[in-house]
Order: C-alpha cells, then sequence, then structure tokens
C-alpha cells in the first residue's frame, strides 16, 4: 500500500475507531494487506462458532450445577468458592455472551486452539479496520462489525437510555480504547456509558452501584473488561463477587465465563453429559500433566490454564530454548494450573511480506457468529506481537486492492 | 483545530519518528483555540557546545516540562516526540483552554491520579511553533515522558488511576536508532538521581547493550551530561515482562492499577 492511502487509513483507525496501539517497537501493528476468505469459509467458520458457542453454554451450566467438576479447572481459589455458591443460582442469562474462537488453517482444516470466552479483545479491529480496509477494495466485502452488533445486543437488552458501565482496566491504553470504541458505538444506538474500574462498582443483593469521584448511579448493564481472574486482587470483596452472583442486572460476561476460557475446560469433558462433538472435532487433543515427570515432546504445547494473548505458551523449537526451559519447569511446578495440547501443523501463507501464519478470531454475541478478528505472526504462536489484518470476504474473483 | 490535525503536526508523514507519537493523549482532547506558545525556562548551551554531533534525547520530567522541553530543543533542530501512553480521565476529554465562563477561572481537582491538563495544554501549545520549525526528515529524536507517570497526584481509590509505564514495545529498537545514526542517548531527568525510572531503565539498558552510549543531566542545571551505566532493572529482558509488569500494575491497588512490580530486594520471584 502506497503511504498516500496508508497514512489517512492508520489515521482513521486512530480517530474514528480507537485504535491508539498501533506501534510495536520497530513494526506497525496494522497490516498492510488484508486476509481474503472466500464465502464458503466465512459460512463454515459462522457455523462452527455458533455450534461451539451452544456447545459451551450448556457445558458451562452443567459444570455449575456440578460443582464438583469446578475444582479441576485451574482456577483461583476464592473464584472456585464463589462459583460453587453460584451453581445454585438461575441459569446464566446468555444474551449478551461474547465469545472469540480462534480458527487457524491445518492440513485437516480448519481448528480452533482456544476459547476467549471471557474478555475476547479485537473489537476494534473487527470493527473498524476491517470496513476501513474494505472501502478501499473492490469485489470484497467487510464481514459484519461485531461493535455494531454487540451495541445492538445491549440496547434490545437495556433499552433506549440505559446506562452501561463499561468495566476495564483503567491505566491500561490497550483496554481503555476498546472501551471507548465500544462508549462510541452504544452512544450511536442511545445508550449512555460510564467507563470506570472494578474497584469503582459496590455490588449489593445483585445490583451494582457506582462509587467515583467522577460519576454516580446504577448501571442498568455492565460490559466487563477485566480478566476473571484478576477480579479478586481488588481490595473490597463487594467489588467484585457480584461477578460471580445472581444478579438483577446483565453482566457481559459473567464470572463464570472463567469456566470455559481455563485451558483446563476440556479436561471435564468426559463427565459431562453435554454433547460437545463440535469442540471435539475442532480443538485439538488436551490432557492433564498428571506427572511431573511428563516431558514434552515437539508434539505437545504447553499452557497455563488461564494465559492471555500467548503468554507462557511453550512450543519446543519455536519458544526461545531459555524461555521453554522456565516454562516447563513452571509447569512442573504447578501441574494442576497447566494443560498439554496436542500440536497442530498450522498452514502458512504467502503475503507482500513473506510467509505469515494467520488466526482468523471468530466472534459470536448471544451465540450468533459476529465478526471476525484477523492476525498474522511470523510463528505458529500468536502473541502481542502479532499484527492485526482485516478480514474481508472476497465477492468476486478479481477481489484486490481498488 | 481537530485531534487528528494536532497529532499530525506532532507526527507528520515525513518524519521517521512519528510512528512512535503515541495517539493517545491526543485522541481524547477537546480544545476551541490555539493558545498562545509557552515560555521556556531551560538553559540548553551544553547542546549547543554539542552542535553537529548526531545524539538521541530522553527526556524524563513532570508533566508539561517535558513537553516544553522538547519544544525548546526544536532550535537545536531535534523532533519532539511526545511518548505519552496515560489517558486524560473521565469527561470525553480535556477542553484547552479552560472553559471562561467558569467564575473566577477556577481550577476544579482533576478526577484522576495523573493530572493531564498541563501537559495537553503543553501539547496544544506546542502547534505553532512545531509547524514553524523546519525540522529535516532525519532530525534526530527527542523522546519526552512524563515522569510522574506512575505516582500521581491524588490518592484517592475513587480517583480514576490513569497511572502508566513505558515498556520497550514503545520505542524504537537500538538497531533501529543505529540505522539512523544514533550513537548516543542523553537522558535528561530533574531529580538528583542519575538512574532513570525502573520501566525506563528496561529500555535504556537495551540500548546501552546494543552499543547506543548513554549519558545523563539535570535539565535543572547547566552541566554537561556525563556517561552512566544503566543499572539492570527488575525482569529485565524476562519473557512476558510486559504482561507480568501489568499484572503487578493491576494486583496492589484496590483502586485497580497503583501497585507495580516490586523491586528485587522485595523477594517477588
Amino acid at each position: 500500500m502506497r503511504p498516500e492511502q496508508w497514512i489517512p487509513l492508520r489515521t482513521r483507525a486512530i480517530f474514528d475507531f480507537c485504535k491508539w496501539d498501533v506501534q510495536c517497537e520497530d513494526h506497525s501493528v496494522l497490516s498492510p494487506f488484508p486476509l481474503l476468505i472466500e464465502p464458503a469459509t466465512a459460512l463454515f467458520l459462522n457455523e462452527a462458532a455458533e455450534a461451539l458457542a451452544l456447545e459451551a453454554f450448556s457445558a458451562e451450566q452443567e459444570i455449575l450445577e456440578r460443582a464438583q467438576l469446578i475444582g479441576r479447572l485451574g482456577l483461583p481459589l476464592e473464584i472456585e468458592k464463589k462459583l460453587r455458591i453460584a451453581s445454585r443460582a438461575k441459569p446464566v442469562f446468555h444474551a449478551l455472551r461474547v465469545m472469540r474462537f480462534d480458527f487457524h488453517s491445518t492440513p485437516q482444516g480448519w481448528r480452533i486452539s482456544e476459547v476467549n470466552a471471557d474478555v475476547p479483545g479485537g473489537f476494534i479491529e473487527a470493527s473498524g479496520w476491517n470496513s476501513l480496509f474494505a472501502g478501499g477494495m473492490a469485489g470484497v466485502s467487510a464481514p459484519q462489525s461485531t461493535s455494531e452488533r454487540y451495541a445492538q445486543a445491549v440496547r434490545d437488552v437495556v433499552g433506549e437510555d440505559g446506562l452501561v458501565a463499561l468495566v476495564h482496566a483503567t491505566g491500561y491504553s490497550d483496554d481503555r480504547q476498546v472501551m471507548q470504541h465500544l462508549a462510541r458505538r452504544f452512544a450511536a444506538h442511545g445508550l449512555r456509558t460510564c467507563l470506570l474500574s472494578p474497584a469503582h462498582l459496590r455490588w449489593t443483593e445483585g445490583r451494582a452501584e457506582i462509587h467515583a469521584n467522577f460519576a454516580s448511579g446504577y448501571p442498568d448493564a455492565i460490559v466487563r473488561f477485566f480478566p476473571a481472574e484478576w477480579l479478586p486482587n481488588l481490595r473490597r470483596e463487594d467489588s467484585w463477587e457480584g461477578y460471580f452472583q445472581r444478579t438483577h442486572i446483565p453482566i457481559s460476561n459473567p464470572g463464570s465465563a472463567i469456566l470455559l476460557q481455563t485451558k483446563r475446560f476440556p479436561l471435564v469433558w468426559d463427565e459431562l453429559r453435554t454433547d460437545l462433538s463440535t469442540w471435539r472435532r475442532l480443538l485439538p487433543q488436551t490432557i492433564a500433566l498428571i506427572d511431573t515427570d511428563f516431558s514434552p515432546d515437539n508434539s505437545w504445547v504447553l499452557k497455563p490454564a488461564l494465559g492471555r494473548v500467548g503468554e507462557r505458551i511453550g512450543i519446543r523449537g519455536i519458544t526461545p530454548d531459555s524461555d521453554f526451559r522456565k516454562i516447563v519447569v513452571e509447569a512442573r511446578r504447578s501441574p494442576e494450573r497447566w494443560v498439554a495440547q496436542k500440536r497442530f501443523e498450522i498452514l502458512p501463507m504467502p503475503t507482500p511480506c513473506g510467509e505469515k501464519y494467520p488466526c482468523i478470531g471468530v466472534f459470536t454475541i448471544g451465540g450468533e457468529a459476529a465478526g471476525y478478528y484477523g492476525r498474522i505472526a511470523d510463528n505458529p504462536i500468536i502473541t502481542q506481537d502479532a499484527q492485526d489484518v482485516a478480514v474481508l470476504i472476497r465477492t468476486t474473483a478479481e477481489g484486490k486492492m481498488a | 483545530m481537530t485531534p487528528e490535525q494536532l497529532y499530525a503536526i506532532w507526527a507528520p508523514p515525513d518524519s521517521v519518528w512519528s510512528p512512535w507519537v503515541l495517539p493517545v493523549p491526543f485522541a481524547e482532547l477537546i480544545f476551541h483555540e490555539m493558545p498562545a506558545p509557552a515560555q521556556i525556562p531551560y538553559s540548553l548551551e551544553w547542546i549547543r557546545e554539542r552542535a553537529g554531533r548526531h545524539f538521541a534525547i530522553v527526556a524524563d520530567l513532570p508533566g508539561e516540562e517535558a513537553i516544553h522541553y522538547g519544544l525548546a530543543l526544536l532550535e537545536f533542530g531535534f523532533r519532539p516526540v511526545p511518548v505519552i501512553d496515560g489517558s486524560p480521565g473521565p469527561g470525553g476529554g480535556v477542553m484547552i483552554p479552560p472553559n471562561p465562563s467558569i467564575p473566577g477561572h477556577k481550577v476544579s481537582r482533576s478526577p484522576s491520579v495523573v493530572d493531564m491538563r498541563g501537559l495537553l495544554l503543553a501539547l496544544c501549545q506546542g502547534a505553532k511553533p512545531l509547524k514553524l520549525a523546519r525540522l529535516s526528515e532525519d532530525a534526530p529524536p527527542a523522546f519526552l515522558l512524563d515522569s510522574k507517570r506512575m505516582t500521581g497526584g491524588v490518592s484517592d481509590e475513587q480517583a480514576f488511576d490513569n497511572r502508566w509505564m513505558v515498556f520497550p514495545q514503545d520505542f524504537p529498537s537500538a538497531r533501529f536508532l543505529l540505522s539512523k545514526g544514533i550513537k548516543k542517548v542523553v537522558f535528561i531527568h530533574d531529580t538528583f538521581q542519575v538512574q532513570p525510572q525502573e520501566d525506563l531503565a528496561h529500555i535504556l539498558l537495551r540500548w546501552q547493550e546494543a552499543g547506543i552510549a548513554v549519558e545523563t543531566k539535570s535539565a535543572r542545571f547547566g552541566e554537561a551530561p556525563v556517561p552512566i551505566r544503566v543499572t539492570r532493572p527488575y525482569r529485565f529482558r524476562a519473557a512476558w515482562y510486559r504482561a507480568l509488569a501489568v499484572l503487578g500494575l493491576r494486583r496492589n491497588d484496590a483502586g485497580g492499577f497503583g501497585g507495580y512490580p516490586p523491586p528485587p530486594s522485595s523477594g517477588a520471584g
């Protein structure tokens, strides 16, 4: 892409869609080319993600009802206790549940590496970056905008003029930008928003009240962009316990989402009555590190139960040796908080910048497909160093840069 | 002038350093008119004595002083590069200048832990001098940081906690600097500590280990910079340093995020 095309596009991403983290050391976070997929691929990804989401909802409910399974998922003890109590509450409300399933192209077809069921990121890219890129190309269309779909879903639940608390790590601009972006989209759908930290909320009998020096009131809904496993670190228990209890307001996502977020979720599948056939087909075999002598060869990937954005994922031969050794030591020290997942071959694809490994995160909202977040990396692990790439659907065989 | 027009002045397309001008403070800025440029109080004779030598500057000074310092460097051919990753906080942005209809121009207390109003005003004040400056495309960079980023002023748990840190990912690599002829960096501070703050040490030591000389001096005095050996910070080059640091940032504070990674002496692994 020529600079006279690129710079306005980047500027629009920053100021129209709040994409503030556009540079990482020497490279642009935004890829200068898009990822084109065929309509049939889009249809497959959507249907697979929807099937995964529905199976996941059912599995989550069953785990909550069979509380003895919760202890096997590698969760923080405080959360485990709250979830055991929550198991006696009403079924989880799913209309505002947001998930992102990360799909990879393999020689055997599409496979998923994980689901981000707790606080999935990528709204800006799945909405703004895709649509910006599509505007400069012929023969392609942008997938549906995740943020528009989300705003509409929230609006449908809370009604016009409803107050939505956008709970996030206020000091972290990577999170702040997502909240600012969603606040704009929500406002366009007639919603009021308040951006705050989880410490600015107090929960009483299933209702949250804002306690801040810049805002007050009772939110009609909560969007949580703060990982569930970090909530118990808050000083006040009444700032976080509500996420794991029966509430009178919808939470997107409730604390129980951590039951699916943990990489140890597959370890309880065999004890569930829920049909998880789509999961079994698309997620590689996942095993517990039963004994500390487990010695991962090249065919296994070590993953922490609650790792984020690729952190602490160990693949022999790909993860730098010194890091891999540390991961193995840590996994052997606390095997109950780790899993080993069968490694699958990811197909690289040729790009204008050499071979890259793509990953398409498919969002679902309320169990329905809701857009794509694309990333590409120089190696098969998608980490914070990956680039964000627009995902576009080819509408004609000639789909190309205009 | 819109926020993006102001950003384009600070990060012009023809500067090689523009990718490192973080958009965060610009994106939430609201202002109605262009204030007059600030008076620059610093003595910069030490730079005049080094005329013709190609080096970079990292100015870690409180709030608006960092920006003013960068603007003063325009005269010496430096490109100011604000690396400000903090959000001003609630209210949808900061109005510059303050609304004159408020009786007595009363300045209310900032709802945020780090009061960024002075810094934002300074960014606006920089528009005119930056537009008038005739900097070359490869003008050496002066990276500008707010030294109050990790402390702020308000210690109220109901305040908006907007403290932030810098990470190696926020800066060019040593390899990039060297490719642009930058073989030395002068670190400017306003304390009696010659060593950089913990987060900045992660960046300066990486550069130093790659062969870039690091010197230091106080902004308050006119002495010449002196070479330093940057002290190895906690978790230097550790895998997932960024993730761990952010985790530490969030763990220790009910307001959300005020605690920072403990120093090595605390024994944390």
